[in-house]
């Protein structure tokens, strides 16, 4: 990267983060659509508020910045990093003019929570917000799903120089096709695909559990958003316990199961290959994963007679784990039960299984499938090493979007990035510990923040410290963007003090 | 002929950001009216 001034940096950052923001405040008008068409005037007025306030600071920002220049590599990183935060902000104003909320940074968690798809909310009263309110709850977690910068790139990308900034910036480094634009668009295009499939789906199992045909349709849109994008949330209180629905339970499994797997995973069955889906290393990994965890949960369980039969036991210990594996959310028991009811055993497994979590490039969170097999093929070769002689090269393949073989260096990125999703796992425990909750509690909803899962064991709720909202915030952003944009901000911080450009 | 290119590439660059920098104004003032507009219905 050729050497400019500091100023420079900042204006082509706030550039791009204004064109982002301006895509948030796109967003507004369908949930004000909503709020017009379900006659909920003073909700529309909010996000035409909203709108209008989005629209000057990201045309603000944009106008501030505008240049010559084309972003590089860093600069797209950095951009992630900020512009999750400058959305978060902006996008919280619809959530605090409603008054369901206690304070802004109540709102700006849930936003946090919605766009990170985890799924936590500190909502108070959510059986009774407006449906505009709903609609707006889960945009913000479809969208944030797919990536904010995704949809901006989608929207406003015209060949974006740094534009693989941009993307890895948010957590995704799988390229459907050579270009960063048309894999934007490719990772839409899957995901409408499924919307339409997934709302009908839903829409129909709500009305043969009883919902009228208006409701079951907004329930089963709100509902399939929630489980393509592990988002978790659900426009009722009870989660997906409040439709008592096999139905609805084996439908949501079905597509957030489906939405933790890799793009490029969707993208090559689509295509006709079939046989990655059985191949790749990530879905070996989750197999194995889910499989070896299934069994723990199931003891754990058992020895405790949680449940009277073995129907029950799998429906609600299976489904708790799949949300949990695939970093959903969606719960079919109360938050309280695994604290007083579940025990240590089972509980143990969830946390593992929020941490370890989905596919890469996926609407899913935690350190990902792709890692724990990478380095189980690390072991794998290490063993075989030590077996041989010295002078012996042992190769390890593996299978991800053809035949790969194991380098060092994806081992190491793999460590690291394992590595750093324990040390913040281990910091949010610590306050979640220092604010005055068990151990096995606060371990349990750091995991689930940090892996963006969204189960809770009822920490999470409007009356704890703001300190640790705030730990939860950084873990839920941390943990979405992989870390390389927050490092990469905090380089750029760096940088500004001690006067080097980036 | 050194000068023939430079005016070919600058001319280009900077009516793309007279062109960016009024879609962006643009955008902010419609902005501004619809947040004061709702700012107003909310006072009604």
């Amino acid at each position: 990267m050729r050497t400019s001034s500091k100023w420079e940096d900042i204006r082509l950052i706030l550039h791009y983060t204004g064109k982002i923001i301006i895509g948030v405040a796109a967003l507004d008008l369908i949930p004000l659509a909503t709020a017009l068409a379900s006659g909920e005037y003073a909700s529309a007025v909010d996000f035409l508020l909203s709108f209008g306030a989005a629209l000057t600071l990201g045309a603000g920002l944009s106008a501030f910045g505008v240049t010559t220049r084309r972003p590089g590599w860093m600069h797209g990183m950095v951009t992630a990093g900020v512009s999750w935060l400058v959305a978060m902000v902006v996008a919280a104003l619809p959530y605090w003019l409603s008054g369901h909320y206690r304070g802004y940074l109540d709102c700006m968690f849930d936003v946090m929570s919605g766009l990170t798809t985890t799924g936590i909310v500190l909502i108070q009263d959510l059986d009774h917000i407006s449906d505009s309110l709903n609609m707006w709850r889960h945009l913000l977690t479809f969208v944030g799903g797919q990536g904010i910068i995704v949809f901006a790139l989608a929207l406003f990308a015209d060949g974006t120089g740094g534009g693989y900034g941009f993307y890895v910036g948010e957590g995704k480094d799988e390229r459907l096709f050579p270009s960063v634009l048309h894999t934007a668009k490719a990772i839409w295009r899957i995901s409408i695909l499924y919307l339409v499939i997934g709302t009908a789906a839903l829409w129909i199992a709500g009305m043969v559990i009883g919902l009228s045909p208006a409701r079951a349709f907004l329930h089963g849109l709100w509902i399939y958003m929630a489980a393509w994008s592990t988002g978790g949330f659900a426009p009722m209180s009870q989660n997906i316990l409040y439709y008592h629905s096999d139905l609805f339970e084996v439908i949501t499994f079905l597509f957030f199961t489906v939405g933790s797997f890799n793009f490029a995973l969707h993208s090559a069955v689509l295509r006709g290959d079939r046989k990655e889906l059985v191949r790749n290393i990530e879905t070996l990994s989750f197999g194995t994963t889910l499989s070896l965890l299934t069994f723990v949960v199931c003891a754990g369980l058992i020895k405790l007679h949680v449940y009277p039969d073995i129907v029950a036991l799998v429906r609600k210990g299976f489904y708790q784990l799949a949300s949990a594996h695939t970093t959903t959310g969606f719960m079919t028991v109360y938050p309280r039960q695994f604290a007083t009811e579940w025990g240590d055993v089972a509980v143990f497994a969830l946390i593992v299984a929020m941490l370890i979590g989905g596919s890469a490039c996926s609407t899913a969170g935690g350190f990902k499938g792709l890692r724990i097999g990478i380095l189980f093929k690390a072991i794998v070769q290490e063993t075989r090493q030590m077996l041989r002689p010295n002078s012996a090269v042992v190769v390890q393949k593996f299978r991800y979007h053809g035949t790969k073989i194991l380098s060092a260096q994806q081992v190491r990125s793999a460590a690291l990035i394992v590595l750093m999703y324990v040390v913040i796992f281990a910091i949010a425990t610590l306050a979640g510990c220092l604010a005055g909750y068990p151990l096995l509690d606060s371990a349990f909803e750091s995991a689930s923040v940090t892996g963006n899962v969204g189960l809770s064991i009822g920490i999470s709720n409007t009356a704890m410290p703001a300190g640790l909202k705030i730990v939860y915030i950084f873990n839920m952003w941390a943990g979405r963007l992989e870390f390389m944009a927050i490092l990469a901000s905090l380089g750029f911080v760096s940088a500004i003090f001690k006067k080097r450009s980036i | 002929m050194s000068q023939f290119s430079t005016r070919v590439r600058t001319v280009p660059i900077i009516s793309g950001i007279v062109a960016e920098l009024v879609f962006a104004f643009a955008l902010g003032l419609v902005g501004c009216l619809i947040s004061v507009a709702a700012v107003l219905f909310m006072g009604i």
